[in-house]
């Protein structure tokens, strides 16, 4: 069975493009547009990875991680912090864990991207 | 017999008092003959007479010399006294009237510049050579809420209460004041100061000696309120840091889908089309690059990138760099040449400032080497003094940087006419950052240059590396100078 994708991100033209990449490399994508929607899909839907911005209305990434951390399946869940916020001191706590990652958008080519996707779902 | 010249004009002289009295009695029993002789014989025997006068005739000589004339000497004398007294008296009242004049000018005088250190309007605080306050100025006084009554010969640790770079409280005989009246240095840089009621405030102070005769005095400390420029930073810092954020969501969207346009993921591309897109995803990285670097200039003045240091090996580092600079470097047919110290130890240091370090000595040397051009990089312990430290040197033999242009090249946005010459992209940033970060950390950069030979960059670090820092203030440029001469 395909491995389930999760991306939390608001900006729609960005989740479309990684959709449509990652749907090509074989994967099944949800998508949410705020940290509220993210949280509560992860939730019903338990994905295999999520890919989770951090500057988000309603709810932002840091307080989905959180609250992902407190449940039970969402402690193990595979999470990429994908994020344009340069402000990687804010984020260090949440990289302490290791099934955390943290990627900034800009820097990363989408071939790149799927490949580490890859990898971590291997 | 001795004359009579001693200066005792109240005191009698006995020979004078006997002869007085001797003279006055033979005048008086002159006078009585006389009477009787008259009285008796009503003509006045010739000799009585002749004997009379041939005695004052005799006796006069002795009188004058020995009565008279010391008499008369006397009176000259004390009349001379008295006149020379009177004289000097004059002389007195005139020097004293003159004084008092002096005192009321040099009053004026002090009142005046009294007047006027009053009313600088930065904070003006000096200090004798024991760190006593001899001077407050009102200007100050507001500023820490202190009056000059309780200030005025206190230390200056009781009254400038002052913060170091971490927020910590300075300890008295550390800063600026104690190093000024220790060994003359002058300090000029900014600092935090705090009020009596505890409220915090950023100043820029300048701190120097007081000088006389080759003898160290005391300190003046000039300062002024700076919380209005350093808020003008950082909203200015702010407003970068935000649009670069705002800006790197479009750019990711053309990254991301002109390289699957690329890909021919979503259908095929001919060579034109190919053509065309690669140029959309070159440009597009390069507006990535320069967001990036606008990011870090902001956070660099804001002083809010942490350092964490962790073991780095700086020829590790420059390797990598070296690798990334590849297709640039063989493009451009430069050799390059690294150096490294063998067992050269590994340096606790966060290892993205070290390879932002390297990355911008490298990529300078590489844009502006000509071709076939030759770069020596060399990373080895050197010493100073007592003191050991790392040092990276890179040399290249390109465009160089004039004399008049030398002292801008550290500065933001700064990029020599022979660079854009060279390059007509690029921002000016990346020295800046450097020299900030090193600023930062402990480091020092510098540079030999001459145009159209090349330049050589040296950087200096501490053996103990970078100290680990939370998002800090930002870094404090110190302008140290030495006692001159």
């Amino acid at each position: 069975m395909a491995k389930i994708i999760l991306i939390v991100e608001d900006e729609a033209n960005l989740a479309d493009a990684l959709h449509d990449k990652l749907t090509r490399e074989g994967f099944n994508i949800l998508k949410a547009k705020n940290g509220e929607e993210g949280l509560a899909t992860a939730f019903t839907r338990h994905p295999d990875l999520i890919l989770l911005d951090i500057l988000m209305p309603k709810m932002d990434g840091l307080t989905v991680l959180k609250k992902l951390r407190e449940d039970a399946w969402g402690k193990l869940v595979q999470v990429i912090i994908f994020t344009n916020y340069a402000e990687a001191e804010k984020i260090s706590e949440a990289l302490s864990n290791k099934v955390t990652d943290y990627l900034v958008k800009a820097d990363w080519d989408i071939d790149a991207i799927a490949k580490k996707i890859k990898e971590k779902l291997q | 017999m001795k004359r009579p010249e001693t200066k005792q004009p109240k005191q009698y002289d006995p020979k004078r008092l006997f002869t007085l009295v001797a003279v006055s009695i033979f005048v008086v029993e002159f006078g009585i003959m006389l009477i009787f002789q008259y009285l008796f014989h009503p003509i006045p025997p010739l000799e009585n007479l002749l004997d009379a006068s041939s005695l004052v005739i005799i006796t006069y000589p002795i009188l004058f010399s020995y009565f008279f004339k010391p008499m008369m000497a006397e009176m000259a004398t004390r009349k001379t006294a008295e006149r020379e007294l009177l004289f000097r008296m004059y002389e007195l009242k005139d020097s004293a009237v003159a004084l008092e004049n002096e005192k009321m000018q040099l009053a004026k005088v002090k009142a005046e510049d009294e007047a006027m250190l009053d009313n600088i309007a930065d904070g003006v605080i000096a200090v004798d050579s024991r760190g006593k306050i001899v001077l407050i100025n009102r200007a100050a006084q507001t500023m820490l809420q202190c009056g000059s009554e309780e200030s005025l010969g206190k230390k200056w640790a009781e009254v400038l209460l002052r913060e170091d770079k971490e927020g910590k409280p300075l300890p008295p005989g550390h800063g600026a004041i104690a190093k000024a009246l220790s060994d003359g240095t002058v300090t000029n840089s900014p600092g935090v100061y705090i009020r009596k009621d505890k409220v915090k405030f950023p100043v820029f102070r300048t701190v120097s000696p007081v000088i006389l005769n080759g003898e160290t005095i005391g300190a003046i400390n000039v300062f002024r309120d700076i919380t209005k420029e350093d808020e003008i930073d950082r909203s200015k810092s702010e407003f970068v840091s935000l649009v670069s954020h705002q800006l790197r969501t479009p750019t990711t969207a053309i990254s991301w889908f002109s390289k699957m346009l690329l890909n021919q993921e979503v259908g095929e591309v001919n060579s034109e089309q190919k053509r065309y897109l690669q140029n959309i995803y070159d440009g597009n990285k390069r507006m990535i690059e320069l967001i990036g670097s606008l990011l870090d200039v902001s956070r660099i003045e804001l002083g809010t990138f942490p350092i964490n240091p962790e073991v780095v090996s700086l020829p590790d580092v420059c390797n990598n760099v070296i690798a990334e600079l590849k297709s640039q470097i063989e493009a451009k047919k430069i050799t390059i040449a690294p150096k490294y110290q063998p067992a050269l130890p590994k340096i606790l240091a966060d290892p993205k400032l070290i390879y932002i370090i390297f990355q911008n000595l490298l990529t300078n040397a590489v844009s502006y080497s000509h071709p076939k051009g030759k770069i020596e990089v060399g990373v080895s312990i050197k010493r100073d003094k007592d003191e050991d430290y790392y040092q990276i040197s890179v040399k290249d033999t390109g465009i160089g940087i004039s004399t008049t242009e030398k002292d801008q090249i550290f500065t933001k946005l700064f990029r020599t006419d022979s660079a854009k010459v060279m390059i007509s992209e690029g921002m000016g940033l990346g020295l800046h950052i450097v020299k900030s970060i090193l600023a930062r950390t402990g480091g020092v950069i510098w540079f030999e240059s001459e145009e159209n030979k090349g330049s050589t960059f040296y950087v200096k670090l501490p053996l103990g590396g970078m100290k680990q820092q939370e998002k800090g203030k930002p870094p404090v440029v110190e302008i140290s100078q030495q006692k001159s001469a």
